[in-house]
C-alpha cells in the first residue's frame, strides 16, 4: 500500500504533529505521556535490531534500561557531575553490557537466549533493589537533577518535551540509516538463513554482537533520559513486565521498521491510559487486543500497510 | 481476507488512542482517589470503597457549599510510571485535591507534580522519606513509620523487656524504612539487635529464620507487608521461635489474618492505626455503616478507615475554606483543629501529618484486641 | 577453646545444614516439577508456556476460591474437580493457541502466552477479587524428627513430587500415547508419517502440563496461601532448574531443581539473605555459558 518514499511523508507528518501538538494542547498529562513514549521509542529503535530484525527475544532490556537509569541517576546524585558527563559514562556501560550479552547469543539461540536474559534483568533488579547502601535500595533515587541545555534548565516538562522529541528525533534517524545500511541487511539476513550469511563471509557471529551492543546502547541511553525525566527512580518499575512491553512495541508496532517502533511505543504508552475509561477493565482490555494482535498480525501494524515486498512474512519454524 | 481483517484491528487500535477522553461536568467538587486497582499488592478496592462511603454521605447531606461531590477514581498500578499518569490525569481532571496513594514510593514519584500543580495531596504513604520533603501540598493522613516503628520497637523493651531483638523485615521501601528506624532506636537504648530482610516474591525464609536464632534473640520485630505474613509466620512456627513477637499494622488486617493459623500467632503484639474490635464509638459507628452499604462479607481495614477519613478531612477543609480555590483549602486543611477521623484525632504538624496516636494491640485466638493508645 | 564447646557448635551447624536441606529440598521439587510441566509442552509444540505461572495460580483459585469456599467441598473431591476443570480449560487453550501457534515464530510464540497469562491473571483479579485466600488446615503441621522439623507440606510435596515423576515416566515408556509423545518430541513431521495425530498428541500433553501445573498450585496453598503473586517466583526458578538439568530431560528438571533449592539455601546462610533469589539466576547464566547441555544432558544445543 505504501511505499518508502511514501513512509519519508509518513515520518515528515509525524514529527510535524509532534512539533506542534504543546501549541494546541498544553495539557500536562498528554506532554508527559508523549514524553515518557518518546523514550519509550528510543529503547524500541534498539530492540528492534535484535528482535526485530535479527530475530531473537531479548527478556532483560529492562535490566539495561534499569543499568543506564541508576547509572546517570546515581552518578549525578552523588558526584554531582553534569548529567551530560553521566551520559558518557551510561553510553559505556551500554557498551560494554552488550558485548557481555552479545557473546553468549553466539552459542545460545531461541529459547536459551530468552531465559538467559531474563535472569540477566531479575539479577539486575534484585541487586538494585539489594544493594541498599550503594543504590538507595527499595526507597529509590530521588532529586536527580534535570539536563541543561544552553545554560536553560530542563525544568518545566514542554522544555523537556521538545528536548526529548529532538533527541527521539536523532536516535531515530541513526536507527534508520542502520536499518537501510549494509548492517541492517546482515541482521535480516540472520533471521532468515543465517547459513548463507557465512557462505557469503560475513562473520554472523561479528554481527550479532554488533546488533546487541547498539541494542545496549540505546536502552541504556534511554534509561539515562528516563531518570531525568522522572526526577525519582526506584527498583519496581525494572521488572520483567517492562521488557514484555518492549518487546511488544517492536512486536505490535511492527518489527523491521523505525516507524514501527514509533507506533508500538506509543501504543503501549498511551493505549492503556486511553482505555482508562473502562475502570476495572481496561488492563483485561489492553492485554486482549495486544494479545488478538500477536496472533492475527504478527508483522506488527506497519507491516500491515506497508508493500509486501521490503517485509516478508517472519520465517516459519524448522 | 485475513488481510482486510487485519487492516481493520491495525485501524481500530490506531483509532482508539486518537479518540478523545471523556469530559466531566463542571457543576461538581471533584476529589481524586489515587488506589492500587490493578498491579501488585493490591488494596485499591478498599481504598476506593471507604473513600466513596465518604463521598456518597456528603452528598446525602447536601453536599459541600452547595455543590454536588464527585470522587474521580485513578489506578496507580503500584508502579512509577502509571502513577506519574495517573496523576497528571487527576490534575488535568481539575481536582481541587487528591487523596491517596497508599504505597510511599508512589507518593515520592508524584510529590513533585502536585507541588507544580499546587493541589494538596492526602497520602496514605508511611516512609519517614515524605515527612523529610520540603513540599507544602503534601499531607500525611496515616501514622508515619518513624512513630509505628518506635512505638513497637519501645514496647518490645520496655513492656516485653526484650535484651536482643531480631528483626525480619521486607526488602521492600516499606520494610526497609520501619527497619532502619527500629534499629536506630534499639542502638540508642543499647539493645542488641539483628536484622535480616527477606524479598516479596521469596518462596522460603529459613534461612534468615535459623540465623535469628543463630544470633540468640529472645525477641523477634516483623516489618513487612501482607503477603509475607502466611510463609513468615507459619516458618517461624515451624522452626520454634516462638518468642514475644511485635509486628507493623499488617498483622490486624482482617484478609491477612484470614491466611493465618491460630497457632502461629499466637500472643502476637502489632501496632496500628485502625482496629476493628476498638470499641470507641465512633469506629463502631463506622463499622456498621460500612456493613449496611456494602454487606457483612466485606472486610473492614485500615484502608477503608484511612481513606474515608481523608475524604472527610477534605470536605472539611473545603467547607472551612469557603472556597474550592486549592491554596485555600491548603490553607485550611494546615488550621485543621481536632478533626475526629476513624483513625485518630486529626491535628496538622509543620511537616503536614495528622495522626500522633497508634494503637498497641495483641492477636488471641486469630482476634486482635485493643490493649492502649500510644501517643506520639 | 574446650573440646566441649567446639563439638557443641558443630554439632550446632550440622542441625542447621540438615534444616536448611530439608527445607532445600522440598522447594527443589517444586522448582523441579515446574520444570517438568513446561518441558512436557516444549518437547511435544517446541513452545515454551511463559503463561505457566498464571496457570499455576489459576488452579490454586479454582481450587481454594470455587469448589472449597464457594461450593463447600471437602479436600479430596475439590481436588479432582479442579484437575478436571483445568483439563477442559487446556483442551479450551491447546485448540485455539498452542496448536495454531505451533508454527509461529519464537517471538510471536513467546509473547502469545505472555499475554495469555496477563489475561488469566487479569480475568482471577476480576473474579475472585483481588484479597488474597487460604484454605484452612490444608496440609499443615509439622512433623519432628529429633531436633529436625519438617512441615507437612514439605513431606506431601517431596511425595506428590516422586509420584508424578514415576507415572509420567511409566506412562511415557509403557503406553502407547506415552511412546507416541515421545516420537513427537524427536521428530514431528516423522511421527506424523508414521500416523501419529500429532495435534491430539499436543492435546493431551498440553492437558498433562496444565493438571500439573494445577497440583504445583494445590502443594504451594500451605505456603503462600493463595494470591496474585504466588507462583511468580517459583516460575522463573522453575525455567532455571530445567535448564541446568538438562534441557527437555524429565528426571533432568528434578535433578536441576534440587540443585538449585539446595544451593540457594546454602548460598542465602553465606551471603546476606535477599541475594539468594539471585542465585538461581547466576547458576542458570553460569550452566548456560559453561556446560549448555545441563547436569544430565547429553546433547549438545544446536
Amino acid at each position: 500500500m505504501f511505499s518508502r518514499k511514501h513512509t519519508r511523508k509518513i515520518y515528515a507528518v509525524l514529527i510535524i504533529a509532534a512539533l506542534a501538538f504543546p501549541l494546541i494542547s498544553n495539557n500536562t498529562y498528554y506532554i508527559t505521556m508523549l514524553c515518557l513514549a518518546f523514550i519509550y521509542m528510543i529503547v524500541a529503535f534498539g530492540l528492534n535490531f535484535i528482535t526485530g530484525m535479527t530475530g531473537q527475544v531479548n527478556l532483560g532490556t529492562a535490566g539495561i534500561f534499569c543499568i543506564g537509569a541508576y547509572t546517570s541517576a546515581l552518578l549525578t546524585t552523588k558526584t554531582f557531575i553534569s548529567p551530560w558527563l553521566a551520559l558518557l559514562v551510561v553510553i559505556l556501560f551500554g557498551f560494554v553490557i552488550g558485548i557481555a550479552l552479545g557473546y553468549p547469543s553466539l552459542r545460545l539461540k531461541g529459547v536459551y537466549l530468552s531465559l538467559t536474559t531474563i535472569a540477566f534483568g531479575e539479577i539486575v533488579r534484585q541487586l538494585v533493589n539489594n544493594m541498599t547502601d550503594f543504590t538507595g535500595g527499595a526507597h529509590g533515587v530521588r532529586a536527580i537533577p534535570p539536563y541543561c541545555l544552553f545554560g536553560f534548565e530542563l525544568n518545566t516538562k514542554l522544555r523537556l518535551y521538545y528536548f526529548l522529541l529532538a533527541v527521539t528525533i536523532m536516535f531515530g534517524l541513526i536507527a534508520y540509516r542502520i536499518i537501510y545500511s549494509k548492517w541492517g541487511r546482515v541482521f535480516t539476513a540472520i533471521r532468515d538463513n543465517i547459513d548463507a550469511v557465512d557462505t557469503c563471509g560475513i562473520s554472523s557471529s561479528k554481527v550479532k554482537i554488533i546488533a546487541f551492543t547498539l541494542a545496549a546502547v540505546f536502552a541504556a541511553i534511554a534509561g539515562g533520559l528516563y531518570a531525568h525525566y522522572s526526577g525519582y527512580i526506584n527498583p519496581s518499575t525494572f521488572t520483567l513486565n517492562l521488557s514484555v512491553s518492549f518487546v511488544v512495541m517492536v512486536m505490535v508496532g511492527g518489527s523491521g521498521t523505525v516507524l514501527g517502533s514509533v507506533l508500538g511505543a506509543v501504543l503501549v504508552s498511551i493505549l492503556p491510559e486511553m482505555l482508562r475509561f473502562l475502570g476495572n477493565y481496561y488492563q483485561i482490555v489492553f492485554y486482549i487486543l495486544v494479545f488478538i494482535c500477536t496472533i492475527l498480525i504478527p508483522n506488527g501494524i506497519v507491516n500491515v500497510f506497508l508493500e509486501r515486498q521490503k517485509t516478508k512474512a517472519l520465517p516459519e519454524k524448522n | 481476507m485475513k488481510r482486510t481483517f487485519s487492516i481493520l484491528l491495525a485501524m481500530m487500535l490506531l483509532l482508539t488512542v486518537l479518540a478523545p477522553s471523556v469530559v466531566a461536568s463542571e457543576e461538581t467538587i471533584k476529589i481524586g482517589l489515587l488506589a492500587t486497582l490493578t498491579g501488585y499488592p493490591l488494596n485499591g478496592e478498599h481504598m476506593a470503597k471507604g473513600a466513596q462511603m465518604a463521598v456518597d454521605e456528603i452528598n446525602e447531606a447536601g453536599g459541600i457549599l452547595g455543590k454536588k461531590v464527585e470522587l474521580d477514581i485513578q489506578d496507580v498500578g503500584n508502579t512509577t510510571d502509571v502513577g506519574i499518569n495517573s496523576c497528571n490525569l487527576l490534575i488535568s481532571n481539575k481536582v481541587v485535591s487528591i487523596v491517596g496513594p497508599h504505597y510511599s514510593s508512589t507518593c515520592l514519584a508524584i510529590e513533585n507534580l502536585i507541588n507544580a500543580a499546587k493541589i494538596p495531596m492526602l497520602v496514605g504513604g508511611t516512609s519517614p522519606k515524605i515527612a523529610k520533603i520540603d513540599n507544602d501540598y503534601l499531607f500525611r493522613i496515616r501514622a508515619s513509620d518513624t512513630m509505628q516503628a518506635v512505638a513497637a520497637a519501645k514496647y518490645l523493651v520496655e513492656g516485653l523487656d526484650a535484651k536482643n531483638v531480631a528483626i525480619l523485615y521486607g526488602s521492600d521501601d516499606f520494610g526497609t524504612g520501619g527497619m532502619e528506624i527500629a534499629s536506630e532506636h534499639f542502638s540508642s537504648v543499647g539493645v542488641d539487635w539483628v536484622a535480616h530482610p527477606f524479598n516479596n516474591e521469596d518462596t522460603d525464609v529459613t534461612t534468615q529464620i535459623l540465623k535469628c536464632i543463630t544470633s540468640g534473640c529472645d525477641s523477634v520485630m516483623i516489618w513487612a507487608t501482607e503477603a509475607a505474613y502466611p510463609i513468615v509466620a507459619r516458618q517461624l512456627y515451624e522452626l520454634g521461635l516462638i518468642v514475644p513477637t511485635i509486628t507493623n499494622p499488617s498483622l490486624a488486617v482482617d484478609s491477612c489474618l484470614a491466611q493465618l493459623e491460630q497457632e502461629w500467632v499466637e500472643d502476637w503484639y502489632c501496632v496500628t492505626d485502625f482496629l476493628t474490635s476498638n470499641s470507641e464509638e465512633k469506629v463502631q459507628n463506622f463499622i456498621k455503616a460500612y456493613e449496611a452499604k456494602y454487606g457483612t462479607e466485606e472486610s473492614v481495614d485500615l484502608h477503608c478507615a484511612a481513606y474515608y477519613s481523608g475524604v472527610k478531612l477534605v470536605a472539611d477543609a473545603i467547607e472551612r475554606a469557603g472556597s474550592t480555590d486549592t491554596d485555600a483549602i491548603r490553607n485550611a486543611l494546615m488550621e485543621t483543629k481536632d478533626f475526629e477521623g476513624i483513625i485518630g484525632t486529626m491535628n496538622p504538624n509543620e511537616n503536614g501529618e495528622f495522626i500522633h496516636e497508634i494503637i498497641l494491640a495483641q492477636c488471641n485466638d486469630l482476634k486482635v484486641s485493643y490493649i492502649k493508645t500510644i501517643g506520639e | 577453646m574446650s573440646i566441649v564447646r567446639v563439638t557443641k557448635e558443630v554439632v550446632f551447624l550440622y542441625k542447621i545444614i540438615l534444616q536448611l536441606l530439608v527445607s532445600g529440598i522440598a522447594m527443589g521439587f517444586v522448582y523441579g516439577l515446574v520444570g517438568i510441566e513446561y518441558t512436557l509442552i516444549w518437547n511435544s509444540t517446541g513452545l515454551l508456556n511463559f503463561s505457566h505461572e498464571r496457570i499455576i495460580m489459576l488452579g490454586a483459585y479454582i481450587f481454594a476460591g470455587s469448589f472449597v469456599l464457594q461450593t463447600g467441598l471437602s479436600v479430596l473431591p475439590a481436588i479432582v474437580a479442579t484437575i478436571i476443570a483445568i483439563i477442559f480449560f487446556a483442551v479450551f487453550v491447546a485448540y485455539t493457541i498452542f496448536i495454531p501457534l505451533r508454527n509461529m515464530s519464537a517471538l510471536c510464540a513467546i509473547m502469545s502466552t505472555v499475554m495469555l497469562g496477563n489475561i488469566i491473571n487479569e480475568s482471577v483479579r476480576l473474579y475472585y477479587g483481588p484479597e488474597a485466600i487460604t484454605v484452612k488446615g490444608f496440609l499443615t503441621g509439622m512433623i519432628r524428627i529429633g531436633t529436625l522439623v519438617v512441615a507437612r507440606a514439605y513431606v506431601v510435596i517431596i511425595f506428590v513430587a516422586l509420584i508424578i515423576l514415576a507415572l509420567l515416566l511409566l506412562f511415557m515408556m509403557k503406553t502407547k500415547t506415552g511412546k507416541a509423545m515421545r516420537c513427537v518430541a524427536q521428530n514431528k513431521n516423522a511421527s506424523s508419517l508414521m500416523g501419529i495425530d500429532v495435534q491430539k498428541n499436543m492435546m493431551i500433553t498440553i492437558a498433562i502440563s496444565f493438571s500439573i501445573c494445577s497440583i504445583i498450585g494445590l502443594l504451594v496453598i500451605p505456603l503462600y496461601s493463595v494470591k496474585q503473586s504466588m507462583a511468580s517466583m517459583i516460575s522463573l526458578k522453575g525455567f532455571a532448574a530445567g535448564v541446568i538439568g538438562g534441557f527437555g530431560s524429565l528426571p533432568g528438571a528434578i535433578v536441576g531443581g534440587l540443585f538449585i533449592g539446595i544451593i540457594e539455601n546454602i548460598a542465602g546462610m553465606i551471603f546476606p539473605s535477599t541475594f539468594k533469589d539471585v542465585v538461581a539466576f547466576v547458576c542458570l547464566i553460569l550452566m548456560l555459558l559453561l556446560r549448555p547441555s545441563g547436569i544430565l544432558g547429553k546433547k549438545r544445543i544446536s
